[in-house]
């Protein structure tokens, strides 16, 4: 062909490579001007159609569902999921209602291929539980097929709304069950059952559905091409700990169980054994690693076999697991049938046996603390920042303690949340949420670390404090004052626990202040009082000069900016009363005073009055005024109820009980000693529900003896306090010195030369040999050793605790005098032996 | 200034190009809700995704570093509407969001994902067909959505028209040429 063929020959090639005759497309090819022009209209071609498949498809990429399946009239939606959407529709021919589902919108090639596993698998199925397929096809290069239509709801709607008794929830898993072992015994596994995917009629019957994540155990199919490796299907918070970490060469029937477990732990727990809220990756460690609490700790109408079914069912490793879906179904139908069931409780819930009561504070307390929290953060942030970034990082704040609040709620968390939970979880999202806003998680976990504080819980503060003073500093120079107000803070909670590290974060809080602020800023006035304050919660060297001359100054700066009855020169005249000599009693007497009316003048509740309460009560009842003491005690009580509920209840009664014998009751001093050991402990049994039992016996044991000749377990219960403060605090030594105290009185010895013991050895850590207090320690021990004619073995006590007063020069004091006596009737006593 | 020599994402740059923003909106609003939707919220979900989208570029276009990031605003983009979608997704009235959605956009590599990539070049043909259309004399459209969307071949729009098989030809290179144009400058390949 000489000639260049028209254009009409060139497009129609285009459209079709097979078009004309052999000797144009030859010509077309060889042609130095036609091949471009063929090239040409070929790209316009496919330009166009693009463009036509463009120009039909809708707006809404979800809404791509074929008007028109062949046979089919579509309805309305009924389920959307990752893989595909379901319809209500009716046969055209023989008007039956049934449901199609399709792979609508945008779907890539992978999608396609497990769609038509699906559809495979599904048809492969004929069980009353399962739904049945009856039709499938392509339509407009959408596949798609029809199913029965299930009448009825999810089977967790079914739980919350059905009010299906115990007996019946049971009933309706052994049918599920039953579904399942058909599958797996036709080789298919169904890889992402969750309430979701499970059915339930009118007449209370259960169909399975949705198996397009499953698995063909014969083909082994999806095929890796299906299934990338390490992908994972399935929702996150029904998957096996195999299907999170594995790389899917693990998953077998076992698998299933797993996710049946879970369908049964929720049935008759009402909620998930593991918390499925943060961050993906929190989510599978959780899931991964941390033990499922039993189902009956949720409800109380569970028994001990029953939470053995649930947990063998999702035990983490799959060889521990009912090995197949018939085997925990049997265990459920034995368990119904009142015959004894396969499932050995073991592992973690054994523990259990016995209900755990946990005190819980009611979730709307927490929100409170949190809502007032994000008030509170939102002011502080239009106050601080410039004004392009304030409303942003306001809205921020609010987001993130929103989140929070709906991550909180009892749904989500059961009935109560313990506001711990809350924190532990704000504390999660901050980091989460906001590691783009460094100086917003610092102010949060500021505001959250002062709450802590504020609930008397130093211990907690403090990682949230530090954590806080880190983002601050990281940003540097413009945000000083916010770190000065962290280190603040921080210095006081480590000043509540006598950590030495108090000292250098308040200087750092004091040198910032001084630097940045007019020098009579109250805020320099704060700094001095809490240096001070942590020079003072010192157990060795306490460097009580410098501490005097920081309160003074603070005390002048105080007054200088609010006058005489100013709150906070309030507090630090009871910190000034701390570093007065016994001399200056009469002075004490007048500072305290001040103080207490200083706060009573202001119209709200001070927590500080406790404080200034019970110091005042100890002042009188050192000048021998008890009924004076008495009053007050009763007073802070009254408020320390108020403020705290029961959290200082045992501080008090100890109060009362240094009262009682100080007015020479030491049996009624010992009583409420007794009393006040016994709260802690229980105290402790809710925040360590493992030990709980134990503890609460202990405390039962401390309150009531079992013979009246039979001791208090004291030194069990020290003992056990000692580790769970983890080794024990000062306080807790001096506590013990206390109750000594009683008991010498009291003659009843026996029982506390262990507890002696133990008080000497925190104190010995806590303070080094020259601690006053260990030496009272050390006296009556000898004092009790002697009593029981062990004179031999008080010796050395005594003696080393009288060289220790020459060694201080203090052989003239009335306390050493004291253990010279005893040190004399020592060495009489041992030498009549 | 020369406006056709700038890029749809250049003009935007400047506040006051009302033209530019309100194409730029008719492109990308579509596109945002699009994707929200095919990762698997609801209507009125992927329209909020959309809205914050928006207000947001709102914000940050006219600082937008075209030159520097060029190739990149697609993946700006894909990062800022994923993130909203996953925002959405986690709160817990939707729990049970698929999980391999979850996963798919928790990918560290920030990968744009295949439905992305789909949607990006559909909606930019679907702007560039209307652009093309609203630019073009009546008589080549009227070709064109014969061809396009009536799915006729040459012979029938001729036969249809009254026209010849040259005119069709010439109508349809034309369309197709400004659809190329506009689809260069918005830096999708054609």
């Amino acid at each position: 062909m000489d000639s260049c063929p028209v254009r009409d020959e060139i497009e129609a090639l285009a459209l079709d490579a097979a078009a004309c005759d052999t000797a144009t497309r030859e010509h077309v090819a060889a042609c130095a001007r036609c091949a471009p022009r063929l090239e040409r209209a070929r790209r316009d071609t496919a330009l166009l159609r693009e463009l036509r498949a463009v120009g039909k498809a809708p707006r809404d990429p979800v809404a791509e569902v074929p008007s028109l399946i062949p046979g089919y009239t579509l309805e309305r939606e009924l389920r959307r999921g990752g893989q595909g959407v379901v319809h209500s529709a009716r046969q055209q021919a023989t008007r039956r209602a049934c449901a199609v589902k399709l792979l609508d919108g945008v779907r890539t090639a992978r999608e396609r291929r497990r769609f038509e596993i699906e559809i495979e698998l599904a048809c492969r199925l004929r069980h009353p539980y399962i739904v049945s397929v009856y039709d499938s096809g392509v339509a407009a290069g959408v596949p798609w097929f029809a199913m029965e239509l299930v009448e009825g709801q999810s089977l967790d709607e079914w739980a919350r709304e059905s009010g299906a008794s115990l007996r019946e929830r049971l009933e309706l898993f052994g049918r599920i069950a039953s579904a399942l072992a058909y599958a797996h015994r036709r080789g298919v596994i169904h890889r992402d059952l969750k309430p979701a995917n499970i059915l339930v009629d009118g007449e209370g019957k259960p169909r399975i559905l949705d198996f397009g994540t499953a698995f063909d155990v014969e083909a082994q199919r999806p095929s890796p091409r299906v299934t990338a490796p390490g992908e994972f299907l399935g929702t996150l918070a029904y998957a096996a700990p195999e299907q999170l970490s594995g790389d899917g060469s693990e998953i077998d029937t076992r698998t299933d169980v797993y996710a049946l477990g879970l369908v049964l732990y929720e049935l008759i727990a009402g909620r998930l054994p593991h918390d499925t809220s943060g961050s993906i990756s929190d989510i599978v460690a959780r899931v991964t690693r941390e033990s499922a609490e039993p189902p009956s700790r949720w409800n109380e109408e569970l028994d001990l076999d029953l939470d053995a079914i649930a947990l063998t069912a999702i035990e983490k490793d799959p060889a521990r697991r009912y090995q197949s879906v018939q085997a925990l179904a049997r265990d459920v139908e034995s368990y119904l049938a009142g015959t004894p069931i396969q499932a050995r409780a073991q592992g973690p819930w054994q523990r259990f046996q016995k209900r755990i009561v946990r005190h819980r504070a009611p979730i709307a307390v927490a929100a409170l603390v949190l809502v007032i929290g994000g008030t509170l953060l939102g002011a502080w942030f239009e106050e601080h920042q410039r004004a392009e970034r304030q409303r942003e990082q306001a809205a921020l704040v609010r987001s993130v303690f929103q989140d929070i609040l709906s991550a909180a709620s009892p749904q989500r968390m059961g009935a109560d949340v313990r506001l711990l939970e809350v924190f532990e979880l704000a504390g999660r999202s901050i980091e989460d949420s906001l590691r783009d806003a460094p100086d917003v998680q610092g102010a949060m976990e500021l505001t959250i670390g002062d709450t802590y504080r504020k609930l008397l819980r130093s211990g907690e503060a403090v990682p949230h404090l530090r954590r806080a003073m880190d983002r601050f500093r990281s940003l540097g120079d413009p945000h000083d004052l916010e770190l000065a107000r962290c280190a603040n803070l921080l210095g006081l909670a480590l000043s509540d626990l006598n950590d030495p590290e108090a000292i250098p974060v308040q200087e750092v809080a004091l040198a910032i202040r001084s630097r940045e602020l007019p020098k009579d800023h109250v805020l320099i006035a704060e700094s001095r009082r809490s240096l001070a304050i942590a020079l003072l919660s010192q157990f060795k060297n306490v460097d009580s000069v410098r501490a005097t001359a920081l309160l003074e100054l603070a005390a002048e700066g105080f007054r200088a900016a609010h006058g005489e009855r100013d709150p906070d020169l309030a507090e630090t005249k009871l910190w000034q009363v701390r570093t007065l000599p016994e001399s200056e009693s009469a002075r004490c007497g007048a500072l305290l005073d001040e103080a207490l009316s200083a706060f009573e003048s202001t119209s709200s509740d001070d927590p500080r009055t406790i404080q200034a309460l019970n110091a005042r009560a100890a002042w009188a009842q050192s000048r021998g005024d008890f009924e004076l003491a008495r009053g007050l005690l009763d007073r802070s009580s009254d408020l320390a109820r108020r403020l705290y509920g029961d959290v200082l209840a045992t501080d008090l009664i100890r109060r009362y009980a240094r009262l009682a014998f100080a007015q020479g009751d030491a049996s009624t001093a010992e009583q409420m000693s007794r009393q006040a050991v016994a709260r802690e402990l229980v105290r402790w049994s809710s925040r360590r529900p493992e030990e709980g039992p134990r503890l609460r016996a202990l405390a039962k044991r401390l309150e009531e003896p079992g013979s009246p000749a039979a001791e208090p377990p004291y030194a069990e219960a020290f003992a056990a306090l000692r580790a769970l403060e983890g080794n024990g605090s000062f306080e807790l030594a001096q506590w013990m010195n206390g109750i000594a105290m009683t008991l010498v009185a009291l003659k009843r010895g026996t029982a506390i030369e262990p507890l002696l013991h133990e008080a000497l050895e925190i104190h010995c850590r806590a303070m080094g040999d020259d601690c006053p207090v260990r030496l009272r320690t050390i006296e009556l021990l000898g004092e009790e050793l002697l009593a029981e004619g062990r004179g031999g073995e008080a010796l050395p006590h005594l003696e080393e605790s009288v060289a220790t007063y020459e060694r201080l020069g203090e052989s003239q004091s009335p306390e050493a005098l004291r253990a010279a006596g005893l040190l004399t009737a020592c060495r009489e006593n041992s030498s009549d032996h | 200034m020369d406006t056709t020599r700038k890029t749809l994402l250049q003009r935007v740059r400047d506040n006051a190009d009302h033209e530019a923003w309100e194409q730029f909106f008719a492109l990308y609003a579509p596109l945002l809700e699009g994707y929200a939707r095919v990762m698997g919220l609801s209507p009125s979900d992927a329209e909020d995704v959309r809205d914050e989208c928006l207000a947001l570029i709102t914000r940050r276009m006219p600082s937008f570093e075209y030159e520097r990031a060029k190739g990149s605003f697609k993946a700006w983009l894909y990062r800022l509407v994923r993130g909203k979608v996953v925002d959405l997704l986690r709160r817990p009235a939707t729990v049970q969001a698929p999980t391999e959605t979850l996963l798919a956009i928790e990918d560290r590599e920030n990968a744009l994902d295949e439905r992305w990539e789909a949607l990006w070049r559909r909606e930019h043909l679907r702007h560039a067909l209307d652009v093309a259309r609203k630019s073009e004399s009546a008589g080549s459209i009227e070709v064109f959505e014969l061809l396009l969307i009536d799915d006729l071949s040459v012979p029938e729009v001729c036969a249809r028209t009254g026209l010849d098989s040259r005119q069709v030809y010439k109508a349809k290179a034309r369309i197709l040429k400004r659809v190329r144009e506009v689809l260069l400058r918005l830096g999708v390949e054609a």
